[in-house]
């Protein structure tokens, strides 16, 4: 996330709730830039989104600029954009993905990302086409740790 | 040597310096009790939202009172006999429009004819009182000095820098219910843009208040001395409805930008400055059919060549999206129809009180009339828009 105006120091990231059904993993991993991906390490597929952090620091979130589906990014590209009433932040992969599909809910209510970023406010679907070259991706515990170093 | 005619109204001059080098209003303390979030703003520290945040900020005051602490735009008074010929040499205000008390928005002009700053000016018995912006107050204290040393330098002008007093501004339509309560006295009869000294029983202090603001509803602009102003500021938010809840909010500078961007109100710096003049800003209704004519201000001439057909080719216009989007902020491109430039953003985003996305740009003159449909830019992305009448949300000034 780009141009984040001033730190907040209450932090409330949702812990992850569901239980493996299957055998294999669901993996979530944060960025330093406050972003998530979730995602099984059998398809490869997933979700990407905002973090807690990031909603309340954009404030009154009004649209989500989105990617097309079909669309490849490298780590380091920005797939879209928040807009909240205040600013706007630009939203990076931190590893290759292909965009499978996006939030329809959120193009009509993007407030869902400011009240459940990490469940119904998830912004587009992915499937991690390689980790190959991912960047500085944090396990929750550590995303904690490093929120903890901002306040 | 110019500041032989600057004087202080505190001996020493009164700043508030954090260790950023920034400067303090004196409600630095009270916006953090309150939850405030600074940001550096005009050189000045001071709150982009409090806990409740930019949007229900902006609603509030749509719908009750807000207070904004506005104390880092400068405030000035002008004093003796030929104060009058001065204004009217640095400003486009006609002061034969105004009775003693009355307040006007005016521009101060240069030599082009380009906007310098604009600026509300209230005439009063014997001084002129004036708001200059907070990015502005240093530049023009010094064109004002060098105007007063190059022409005014055997005349009775005097100006007074006032460092004592933070400015508060009240706003929304519950404003005047609860200004009544603590000046304790009806404010029926003070209308839009007139300016009086009130009382603060309760304070033991008097006030400036004048009848304006800067969110398109009815509102008071208030100047309190520096250590009366949390108090005032606490005594603001006292004020319950019969709800219990606090009828004034306090508000930052986010949700000023937005009432002021719905309300058609321009800003120094985004829609203003040093190139533009009043015929691209089209202010041109700041400048009476008098003062067209007669001129006398610094950049007449320049102003005057500007208004004859075919010379300023982009206009600011207003727009508002006809659906969703992405919103054009500062800077963003003006496109027509068939994707060619036309012009640029100068301010944008979403006004909540609209729910949609609102902005102003500079454009081609044939793109401005109202109903015109263009495009504007965002990341590669164009969003149509429509040209439209601001302000967009209905005026609350108070005219009697």
């Amino acid at each position: 996330m780009l141009n984040i105006l001033f730190k907040r120091s209450t932090v409330n990231v949702a812990k992850k709730t569901t239980l493996p059904l299957r055998t294999f993993a669901v993996h979530t991993k944060f960025t330093k830039e406050h972003e998530w991906i979730k995602y099984d390490d059998e398809t490869m597929e997933g979700q990407f989104g905002i973090t807690q952090h990031a909603a309340n620091e954009l404030g009154d979130i009004v649209f989500v600029d989105l990617p097309f589906e079909g669309d490849t990014f490298a780590p380091g590209d920005a797939i879209g954009a928040v807009e909240s009433v205040k600013t706007s932040a630009q939203i990076y992969t931190p590893v290759d993905v292909e965009i499978l599909g996006n939030n329809q809910e959120i193009e009509a209510t993007p407030e869902l990302v400011n009240q459940s970023p990490m469940e119904d406010g998830w912004i587009t679907k992915i499937k991690v086409t390689s980790l190959d070259n991912a960047k500085d991706l944090l396990s929750e515990e550590e995303y904690q740790k490093f929120l903890k170093t901002l306040e | 040597m110019f500041n032989r005619f600057v004087t202080r109204s505190t001996p020493k001059g009164v700043r508030f310096f954090s260790s950023t080098n920034l400067s303090r209003t004196a409600l630095f303390d009270w916006h953090a009790a309150q939850g405030g979030k600074n940001v550096p703003f005009a050189g000045y520290e001071l709150p982009v939202q409090y806990k409740a945040g930019l949007m229900k900020e902006h609603l509030h005051c749509r719908e009750n009172s807000s207070l904004f602490d506005v104390s880092h735009m400068g405030q000035l008074r002008i004093h003796g006999k030929d104060r009058t010929e001065f204004i009217e040499r640095i400003t486009v205000l006609d002061t034969q429009t105004l009775k003693t008390g009355e307040g006007s928005l005016s521009l101060i002009t240069n030599e082009n004819g380009g906007i310098k700053d604009d600026t509300v000016i209230t005439t009063n018995e014997d001084h002129i009182y004036m708001v200059v912006n907070a990015a502005c107050k240093e530049k023009d204290i010094a064109h004002m000095n060098k105007v007063l040393d190059d022409e005014f330098s055997n005349k009775d002008v005097h100006l007074e820098l006032i460092d004592d007093r933070a400015l508060i501004a009240v706003q929304g339509p519950k404003t005047q219910g609860v200004l009544e309560q603590i000046f304790e006295t009806s404010l029926k009869d003070q209308f839009f843009m007139n300016s009086t000294v009130l009382r603060i029983p309760k304070l033991d202090t008097e006030v400036i208040a004048t009848r304006c603001g800067y969110t398109g509803e009815d509102g008071f602009e208030i100047s309190v001395l520096n250590d009366k102003a949390a108090d005032l500021a606490d005594l603001l938010t006292s004020i319950k409805s019969s709800e219990g809840n606090s009828i004034v909010a306090p508000a930052g500078l986010g949700a000023r930008d937005s009432l002021r961007l719905e309300a058609g109100l321009c800003l120094y710096g985004n829609e203003m400055n040093e190139d533009i003049s009043p015929v691209e800003a089209i202010l041109q209704w700041t400048i009476t059919k008098r003062r067209k004519k007669e001129g006398g201000f610094i950049g007449h001439e320049g102003y005057m060549a500007k208004r004859k057909k075919g010379v300023v080719k982009e206009k600011r216009c207003c727009f508002v999206y006809e659906g969703r989007g992405a919103p054009a902020r500062e800077g963003a491109e003006v496109v027509d129809n068939e994707g060619k430039t036309i012009g640029k953003v100068c301010s944008g985003g979403y006004g909540p009180s609209v729910g949609k996305n609102i902005g102003m740009a500079y454009v081609k003159n044939k793109y401005i009339k109202a109903g015109t449909e263009f495009q504007v830019k965002v990341r590669g992305r164009s969003y149509p828009v429509k040209v439209t009448r601001f302000p967009l949300t209905k005026p609350g000034y108070y005219r009697g």
